[in-house]
């Protein structure tokens, strides 16, 4: 709130000690917690006794006792002025204040409105990607180990790892209680209605272990897809997919897809909650 | 009879009575707290008791002040404010029994 009374045009002069103003700032505090139908008469009416104080009493102890006094009655008239009729005076006071400037209120109102939403969107974002808890149990004891590759170590960059290297690691690095792998990849579905783009994860039968994570229906990957000699051609599908694509049918546990023109076995259904590793 | 008033609305109206004051005057006459005399002000506003008014910004403009907002009792509050000093008598004579310097023998 501004003080529109020039210093000395009513014939009286405010006092220009840092004391002072600090009074008239916490009183100015204090007006705000009236109703804005009377905050302007009783600011001028406590700036007069304010100013009488600080102009007729030695020390600032009486401004201070007097304040500490209307900030309790402030505290009254916020509690008095939370009536209905006070909110609709609020509301109407707001309304012509903005139809009196009509762009400046449009221009507020997208700024807001666009800042709001962007800020939704961002932690929106932000909550699925970084705060919401991860999908398996003890995720605090889990690590992501990374290879880098460079010719010096100002320019490092991340590189794939090879299976045999991923088996070193395994084996050697003795404070991983259990290792797993995956490579995050596309692949096109066939035979299931229209061609469809997917994601996959290709993993390695040790990683849903190390996750903790079990399935909804049928089961993880075992020792037999890792002996097998050959590339295990068996998936475990999202809870989604199972939904979307075999409307949570129990068959799809042993159904065949087609992905990549490869023929891929389905060996259980992940629970709704598990969204991947990546 | 007006219905029950408080030692402070009794106080203030007292203050009031026969003369017109500001709200500092009040306080400083009757000891209250700032916080108090305005809850109490705007109480007694509301129920009508007491009146508020601004001084002529003349009078204000002469003495190189702000203008005060000075408060009078109204025809009510005298009313109410002598029917509480008769109730006040009463309930002192009733504690004591009979007036103070009888009991003393005197």
């Amino acid at each position: 709130m501004r003080d529109r009374t020039p210093r000395g045009r009513r014939g009286h002069q405010w006092a220009t000690d840092g004391t002072t103003r600090w009074c008239r700032r916490v009183l100015r505090a204090i007006a705000w917690m009236v109703p804005s139908g009377r905050r302007q008469e009783c600011l001028e009416e406590w700036e007069a006794e304010l100013w009488q104080l600080r102009t007729g009493h030695a020390g600032v102890m009486p401004a201070v006792v007097f304040l500490a006094g209307l900030t309790i009655h402030g505290i009254w008239e916020w509690k008095e002025g939370w009536r209905m009729e006070s909110i609709v005076q609020d509301i109407r006071f707001a309304v012509r204040t903005l139809t009196r400037s009509p762009g400046f209120a449009l221009a507020a109102i997208l700024m807001l409105a666009t800042s709001i939403g962007a800020s939704t969107a961002l932690f929106s974002v932000l909550e699925e990607a970084v705060l919401a808890d991860p999908s398996f149990p003890e995720p605090e004891r889990l690590v992501v180990v990374d290879q880098l590759f460079g010719h010096s170590p100002e320019e490092m960059n991340p590189s794939r790892w090879s299976y045999p290297r991923f088996e070193d690691l395994a084996e050697e690095v003795g404070s991983l209680q259990a290792a797993g792998g995956y490579r995050a990849r596309t692949m096109t579905l066939t035979e299931m209605g229209d061609p469809t783009v997917v994601s996959v994860e290709t993993i390695t039968p040790s990683l849903l272990t190390v996750l903790g994570v079990t399935p909804h229906r049928g089961r993880v990957f075992g020792p037999e897809e890792e002996d097998d000699g050959a590339p295990a051609m068996r998936a475990l599908v999202s809870h989604r997919f199972w939904q979307s694509r075999f409307g949570g049918s129990p068959d799809a546990v042993g159904a065949v897809l087609t992905l990549d023109r490869l023929r891929v076995q389905v060996v259980g259904v992940m629970p709704a909650d598990f969204g991947g590793v990546t | 009879m007006g219905r029950f008033m408080g030692v402070t609305s009794i106080a203030i109206l007292a203050t009031l009575d026969g003369r017109r004051c500001y709200g500092l005057d009040i306080i400083d006459r009757t000891g209250l707290l700032a916080g108090t005399v305005y809850t109490t002000l705007r109480r007694l506003e509301a129920r009508g008791l007491v009146t508020g008014e601004w001084e002529d910004a003349e009078v204000a403009e002469a003495g190189r002040r702000p203008r005060r907002r000075y408060y009078t009792l109204t025809a009510k509050g005298a009313e109410e404010l002598t029917a509480a000093r008769h109730r006040l008598a009463g309930g002192v004579s009733g504690m004591v029994g009979k007036p103070v310097g009888e009991a003393h023998g005197a």
